[in-house]
């Protein structure tokens, strides 16, 4: 059924794996729409909150699906990957025949161990990443939920003068004011801003590991890997480099033969007679 | 219904006036920016130099952010920092980043310095005949100012820093708290250059209510406005109008300006050399905003106990980051203020 779910995702899985700070974007404007679609519908203060209630856990629920099939999709790739592997193809046969075969994981050898370290290690930091993006699903969550007890409790507390409190807008302007506010708060706290970083940490992390399981895909398509990329990126960066010290020790060369040269010329002439400064200064 | 319940259709009137902001803004696109003419000098570096105004008036090499495009300086005649510039008789250089490539991903923050700031000085001061220049860094680039004054302290006349931060580490700042815990050289090992995208979610992850709603809620009374709908358009393209960050620079600044914190620590090392910001004595006229989310006023302020200046400066604006640039109080009090001074210190 894992299997299936993840073949099925296979047209996102670009777009799942980009899950990361652009999606916690994407469950804070989530979080704005849905005070707007609540207050929209009319609701007294007390329904208000109720509808709230509701998006907000509609949006949760939307975010870990996204978390999930962006998982999906590392470990679609991670089966991909692993079809190359002979010693995983021939493990089953083996382990069938054999009853003190060892179970998984089997040792890194033969001809592709590295690529099987490579696997290894992507699975390690796919685990991570999936706890890193369940960790900051989390953070968002208490994010929502404190900004919808403090905007009850608001609403209780009759914060609002009746008067303005009739109007939608104003119980709008109300809820971002609130939700602002307790933003603010997570962001200055020690937890929110860690779990951020600690998503891009992992990120990051999953990304490298790809790398080298992607490179090698790409190789065998033919197409030029990210490692081939760098390496021009870094050569052109060095012939660059070496343009500019080659530009500056010319101009200066140039600068001490114009130098000599002048001098050469005062030793044979003389100096040039003071000339007066006319209208234009012939500068460019 | 009862009395306490919103009425049922006063959210109505608020929808019909959005939805015709919305047709009008989309009528109105695409929108001009930038209103002052300006002209291309040659300049050996990767980015573009220009010129605005005669080229007789006292220079002044603008050096702006790598993060965003210049234009908010220029955005339209009404609110040009530009513009203000030159009618006060400043010829202002700038220096435009452009959009750094997959092919600048080495590019780091020594070579903006040494290849860029210098070389644009050095134009600027043969045209002129002069040995300096005067800076104007706006944000970060008012950090590669303050950087390359320290580092190249006989080439300033006089030093101009807008909203610039130069301490990391205030209490106020967010960005700091997001991005100290980021393994950032892996990041950038994982993600090449920076994208914008990534840094566009990051700046309005800052102010999700202000930036994703109540700014669109706005529109709904500038629907008459042409010139105001305009002037929202021009600020919007603006806003997401964003390079990548070439990502050795970006690693540089992450790591030895927030998380070292290196102008304040006294451990920066740029173009080979220790920056200390104390080896400028030049005038240095110092402007931020009270409310600025994005360099708050203490990191700012922090230049005062940095710099060498004997001529030091400091001018406190209400508002928030980009109010500094285009609101009608920086535009009727700080540019004319700052036009005064560079003429008494030129």
């Amino acid at each position: 059924m894992q299997q299936d779910s993840a073949n099925h995702s296979r047209p996102e899985w670009a777009q799942g794996l980009l899950y990361d700070l652009l999606a916690g974007q994407g469950a804070l404007a989530i979080l704005l729409a849905a005070g707007w679609s609540a207050l929209a519908a009319f609701a007294r203060d007390s329904e208000a909150s109720t509808i709230l209630d509701e998006h907000l856990h509609q949006a949760l629920e939307q975010l870990r699906e996204e978390i999930t099939r962006s998982v999906e999709a590392g470990n679609f790739l991670l089966d991909l990957a692993r079809q190359l592997l002979p010693v995983d193809r021939l493990a089953p046969p083996f382990a069938a025949s054999f009853a003190y075969f060892p179970a998984h994981p089997y040792p890194n050898i033969g001809p592709l161990q590295k690529e099987q370290a490579n696997l290894e290690a992507l699975q390690r930091t796919l685990d991570g990443y999936q706890t890193a993006a369940l960790n900051y699903t989390r953070a968002l969550s208490e994010l929502y939920e404190a900004v919808l007890s403090e905007y009850r409790q608001e609403l209780a507390d009759g914060v609002l003068p009746e008067s303005t409190a009739r109007s939608t807008r104003e119980l709008y302007d109300h809820w971002l004011e609130v939700a602002e506010r307790t933003y603010e708060r997570f962001l200055h706290s020690e937890t929110y801003p860690q779990a951020i970083s600690d998503l891009l940490n992992a990120w990051a992390d999953l990304r490298l590991a790809l790398q080298p399981v992607l490179d090698e895909l790409l190789a065998y398509l033919g197409l030029p890997t990210r490692r081939e990329v760098e390496d021009t990126q870094r050569h052109l960066d060095r012939l660059r480099r070496q343009q500019r010290a080659d530009t500056i020790r010319l101009q200066c060369e140039v600068t001490a033969l114009r130098n000599e040269l002048a001098a050469l010329r005062d030793t044979i002439l003389g100096p040039p007679p003071p000339t007066s400064r006319s209208g234009k200064d012939g500068r460019r | 219904m009862s009395d306490d319940a919103p009425c049922p259709n006063d959210s109505l009137p608020l929808q019909s006036k959005l939805a015709r902001a919305l047709r009008r803004a989309r009528e109105l696109q695409p929108v001009s920016v930038g209103s002052t003419p300006a002209r291309d000098l040659s300049h050996p570096g990767t980015a573009t130099l220009y010129r605005y105004g005669s080229g007789k008036g006292i220079p002044l090499l603008v050096i702006y952010s790598l993060v965003n495009r210049p234009y908010i300086l220029d955005l339209s005649c009404e609110r040009s920092v530009i513009g203000a510039l030159v009618r006060g008789g400043i010829t202002v250089y700038l220096l435009d980043w452009g959009y750094p490539g997959p092919m600048d991903r080495f590019q780091r923050l020594d070579d903006y310095i040494e290849d860029e700031i210098d070389c644009a000085v050095d134009n600027i001061a043969t045209r002129h005949a002069t040995d300096r220049v005067s800076l104007l860094g706006v944000c970060q680039g008012g950090t590669l100012a303050v950087c390359y004054a320290a580092l190249r302290a006989e080439r300033v006349r006089n030093l101009i820093t807008l909203a610039t931060p130069v301490d990391f580490q205030t209490p106020q700042d967010t960005l700091y708290r997001i991005v100290r815990h980021v393994n950032i050289e892996r990041l950038a090992q994982a993600q090449g250059n920076a994208p914008a995208s990534g840094l566009n979610a990051l700046f309005t992850g800052l102010k999700p209510f202000q930036l994703l709603c109540r700014r669109y809620l706005t529109l709904a009374e500038l629907g008459a406005d042409d010139q105001a709908l305009q002037e929202f358009l021009r600020l919007e393209q603006w806003m997401y109008d964003s390079p990548d960050q070439a990502g050795a620079a970006f690693v540089q600044f992450v790591r030895d300006f927030y998380q070292a914190n290196g102008l304040v620590a006294g451990n920066l090392q740029l173009c080979g050399e220790s920056v200390d910001p104390i080896r400028f004595t030049g005038p240095l006229f110092n402007a931020y905003a009270t409310a600025d989310h994005l360099v708050p006023p203490a990191a700012a302020k922090a230049l005062a106990n940095l710099t060498g200046s004997l001529a030091y400066r400091e001018a406190e604006l209400p508002g928030g980051h980009l109010g500094l640039f285009i609101s009608q109080h920086a535009h009727r009090r700080l540019y004319p203020a700052l036009v005064e001074w560079l003429h008494q210190y030129s």
